[in-house]
């Protein structure tokens, strides 16, 4: 259960790894490190240009956060990385005030993809990411 | 007095949250139809007196003859509601009981016939380390959940118990001993049940801990992973990308983590 001041917890790529083998997990509350939610993942694979690789968790809605703090700063790049890992993430429950802004712009950020497209604005093949990658190709966390 | 019911043909009442205020008005909602009866009583209410409750409890037999599922819950620790909660399951049509989810700890009369029902599928059960505990015997259960307060006296509801069927676990402890349970559990269910059809485990503990997730892994099944812990009033989560890797590796039906 996620929490204020625990050093302990789950970084951007260990959610990737959800991603990849549990697809149809729909809650989930575990420790998040919100530090490293600040970046996509990067991988080192392919020609380089685009997004990273990776097949979202559609079915996840529900994220638990309880108390873990989102700096202000953060709450537009977090949502971007949140909504790459969940694309249909509709719920973030938090103790903090400013997971209600990662919220509304997880929501703003779906309706524009809604409005111009039916497909997930990062699909690409999922046979390019591997979880095996190096923790340091994975964003500034691991 | 009999009073006409508000709703005569009610087959479910469910009550989340409800206010212990409300109490005195449950019967005007149930009839001979309904078949369940599900209240989560409010934590930040005024707790009522023991004789509202226990009036209303024991009037459900009566009220509803064809009870199946019968969930109350958090009631007070206290012989008198015990007692009622027990008159009330003794009363009603025992064969015809599917789900039992009671807090009070049972009296023995109770817990004797209610380990003993052929057709129970779910048993909220209360361990208390002064009260006997009679062998559960029930084949057809498949959702147990226990609630204890001391080191592993949970282990004590599986000794000579015949529960071969069950699929989900859930789990709240008390105790200030945790360390240790994921791998007593995963030795209880490889003695005793089909691991691998395991589907729902949940552990609810106040004590800081480093649980061993690796007792969980045999666990392929699991689509609802739950083990949840605090300490000083917040949590202190150890799970960390390992731990989620080898999870999620394993249980690749998970739903709820």
């Amino acid at each position: 259960m996620p929490c204020y001041r625990i050093y302990t917890g789950v970084t951007t790529k260990g959610l990737v790894v959800l991603a990849r083998h549990c697809p149809n997990l729909s809650i989930l509350r575990v420790h998040l490190r919100v530090d490293t939610l600040g970046a996509l993942p990067v991988i080192g694979v392919g020609s380089g240009a685009g997004l990273p690789v990776l097949r979202g968790v559609w079915s996840l809605t529900n994220l638990e956060v309880r108390k873990i703090p989102v700096l202000r700063g953060s709450a537009f790049v977090v949502p971007l990385t949140l909504a790459y890992i969940f694309p249909r993430m509709g719920y973030i429950s938090s103790v903090d005030g400013d997971w209600k802004l990662v919220m509304d712009a997880m929501r703003r950020a779906r309706d524009i993809v809604d409005h111009t497209s039916k497909e997930h604005p990062f699909s690409v093949p999922r046979s390019a990411f591997s979880d095996t990658l190096p923790g340091a190709a994975l964003g500034n966390g691991g | 007095m009999n009073v006409e019911p508000l709703f005569p043909n009610l087959e479910a009442l469910q009550l989340w949250r409800v206010a212990w205020r409300f109490i005195p008005f449950i019967p005007l909602f149930l009839s001979p139809k309904t078949t369940v009866i599900g209240i989560r009583f409010s934590d930040s209410d005024p707790y009522t007196d023991d004789a509202t409750i226990n009036s209303t409890v024991t009037a459900f037999p009566t009220l509803c003859p064809n009870l199946q599922n019968i969930t109350i819950y958090p009631l007070p620790r206290d012989p008198a509601i015990a007692v009622a909660v027990s008159g009330m399951l003794l009363a009603s049509n025992l064969s015809a009981l599917r789900s039992i989810h009671v807090d009070p700890l049972l009296t023995e009369e109770a817990r004797e016939a209610v380990f003993n029902l052929p057709d129970l599928r779910e048993l909220s059960v209360v361990v208390e380390r002064d009260a006997s505990l009679p062998s559960l015997v029930l084949p057809s259960l498949t959702d147990l959940t226990i609630t204890y307060d001391h080191a592993s006296d949970w282990l004590r509801v599986f000794r000579g118990a015949m529960l071969e069927n069950v699929v989900a676990f859930t789990f709240y402890s008390g105790s200030e001993q945790i360390s240790g349970f994921l791998e007593e559990f995963e030795k209880v269910a490889l003695a005793a049940f089909a691991q691998n059809e395991l589907s729902r485990f949940r552990l609810h503990t106040s004590c800081t801990w480093k649980p061993n997730y690796s007792s969980l892994l045999r666990f392929t099944q699991l689509k609802d992973l739950v083990v949840e812990f605090s300490y000083g009033g917040v949590c202190s989560s150890k799970v960390d990308d390992d731990v989620i890797t080898n999870l999620a590796r394993t249980m690749p039906k998970l739903e709820i983590l």
